[in-house]
């Protein structure tokens, strides 16, 4: 008789791109919330690889190929510029683009976030640079921190998720929400600031006191998002939030909610691997052009006609 | 006769409130029915844009395509700084306050303006760049432009975070962003700029671009704050360099 982690890792090995929360609940006939914490803890023991695009979460088995893919791409590249005495990462990061846009978009989108026009200095520097670049999107880390108090650092209380200990560096293992804040529940309606966790893979939280409090997130690269709340409440008002923001990778609302007069609606509409060039405003009828940049793949120019 | 007159006016009095109370009651109606008209025509419009860029996305180097589209309301808004396109419809009461809702990838986001803007926000002689809206404000130094590069540290990048709501204050918070942990990412060379100047806009973004050179890693860092928002989003959009 497969557990069902086991059925959830089969499941993972069958599709090649990833499975998000919603189809995962639907082949395995759980419900959604049982297939995320199932997947949280396959995800923390490394099991199954988490990837962000856009606003989509996707679940697939951890396998290492986007090295391959990467290093295969990469040689293409090289190919195209041995002779030169420049090599420009753009090509390298174009190729990957072009793969992102194909079946593989998914897989790619979150590297993708990675891009770069930067210019090395010499071919013979870049290949090592470039071994070391592989490294740096898939496995670099980005840290934030804050060090401050709440008019003074009488009173102020600085958590983890519901933890106080400033000692201990904690991991996903250790939390049900991932977030560091500080509160002072003494002062009128509870001043509430932190960092919270809004990215594909959380690396690890800690807190420390002193006069003032320190709090430091640390998280993947691909994929990475931090949400600096600057509400009221105490630190629980993020306990009710953190579901919503791993399911669609933000807050749909505010932490607390203020009735302002003047409404407007603005809808965006934006990429996670596509650069979109341009700028300007225009009303009524008129005619766009699209072009995609003939250097840069990842780029897509929009003129008014 | 007068009887006759009494009638009249009477029945004009009942003809004419009637009509005030349907219209009153109809009104709101239209209006809301127009609004939804106007945010659909609004989501057509992006999607037929998106459908576009995807078509794009999978097409050789220098590809086009033209495409004609009317905005009746609001503004069609490319902003490469930003990476968005965006319309703003005002004055539409559709949804409540600071809520947004996610469609594909397509945000949409409801609530009072917003203001980015340049100022001294802390009176030290130095200009900082500055996102606020009814609930906070968050400011950074300015530095530098694209430009011109100057020194960049993000460990006192931070000027000040206000909830303006409960009156509190934070300045000067100590801050950083680190790469792989290492204290060298932290500063550089680079800039720090407003994506979009403004005032009355939907949403706004400071855009920070650091060169660590002695770690050999750059990257660019967005802070962007939305209407009715009480949190700062922010996110790494570029990291480049060696591990």
């Amino acid at each position: 008789m497969m557990t069902t982690e086991q059925r959830i890792t089969d499941m993972m090995e069958k599709s090649s791109y990833g499975l998000t929360i919603e189809e995962l609940s639907s082949k395995m006939c759980i419900n959604e919330k049982s297939a995320l914490l199932f997947l949280d803890k396959l995800v923390a023991e490394k099991k199954v690889k988490k990837t962000q695009a856009g606003s989509m979460f996707f679940y697939r088995k951890f396998i290492v190929i986007i090295p391959i893919m990467m290093i295969f791409l990469m040689g293409m590249a090289n190919a195209q510029d041995i002779n030169s005495t420049n090599f420009k990462i753009i090509p390298v990061l174009d190729s990957a683009g072009a793969r992102a846009q194909s079946n593989t978009y998914v897989l790619f989108g979150s590297v993708g976030q990675i891009s770069g026009t930067v210019t090395s200095v010499s071919f013979n520097l870049c290949s090592g640079f470039l071994c070391n670049f592989i490294e740096l999107i898939l496995y670099g880390k980005i840290t934030f921190l804050m060090e401050f108090n709440i008019s003074g650092n009488a009173n102020d209380t600085a958590f983890v998720d519901n933890y106080t200990q400033t000692t201990r560096q904690y991991t996903k293992s250790d939390l049900n929400n991932y977030y560091a804040c500080l509160q002072d529940v003494n002062l009128t309606g509870s001043p509430t600031f932190g960092i919270i966790y809004a990215g594909s893979t959380l690396n690890y939280i800690n807190i420390s006191s002193g006069n003032s409090f320190v709090l430091r997130l640390s998280q993947d690269i691909p994929g990475n998002k931090f949400i600096i709340p600057i509400t009221g409440t105490n630190c629980t008002v993020f306990n009710t939030r953190t579901s919503e923001i791993a399911q669609y990778g933000t807050l749909l609302q505010p932490f607390v909610l203020v009735n302002e007069a003047i409404n407007a609606i603005e809808l965006a509409l934006s990429y996670p691997s596509v650069q979109i060039a341009g700028s300007f405003d225009k009303s009524g009828a008129f005619g766009l052009i699209f072009e995609k940049n003939e250097t840069n793949e990842n780029q897509i120019i929009v003129k008014p006609v | 006769m007068k009887g006759d007159l009494i009638s009249g006016v009477v029945a004009i009095i009942i003809v004419v409130s009637s009509t005030i109370l349907v219209l009153n009651t109809i009104n709101p109606f239209v209006q809301e029915s127009q609004n939804f008209q106007a945010f659909n025509e609004a989501e057509q419009t992006l999607k037929t844009i998106d459908a576009t860029i995807n078509q794009l996305f999978v097409e050789a180097p220098g590809a086009r395509r033209t495409l004609d589209v009317n905005v009746r309301s609001g503004r069609l808004i490319v902003s490469g700084a930003e990476n968005k396109i965006k319309i703003r419809l005002e004055n539409t009461n559709l949804f409540s306050s600071g809520v947004r809702k996610q469609e594909g990838n397509i945000l949409i986001s409801s609530g009072a303006a917003m203001n980015a803007y340049e100022s001294d926000i802390d009176g030290d002689g130095n200009t900082d760049l500055v996102l606020e809206n009814g609930v906070l404000l968050f400011a950074i130094k300015k530095l530098g432009t694209p430009s011109s590069h100057v020194v960049v540290n993000t460990t006192n990048m931070i000027v000040l975070m206000r909830n303006k709501v409960l009156g509190i204050n934070v300045s000067y918070p100590r801050s950083g962003i680190f790469i792989n942990d290492k204290q060298n990412t932290a500063y550089g060379v680079g800039y720090t700029e407003l994506t979009r100047l403004g005032s009355n806009i939907a949403s706004g973004s400071i855009h920070l671009y650091a060169n660590a050179t002695q770690a050999n890693i750059a990257y660019d860092v967005s802070f962007t704050l939305g209407a009715s928002q009480d949190f700062i989003e922010m996110q790494a959009t570029r990291v480049v360099g060696a591990s």
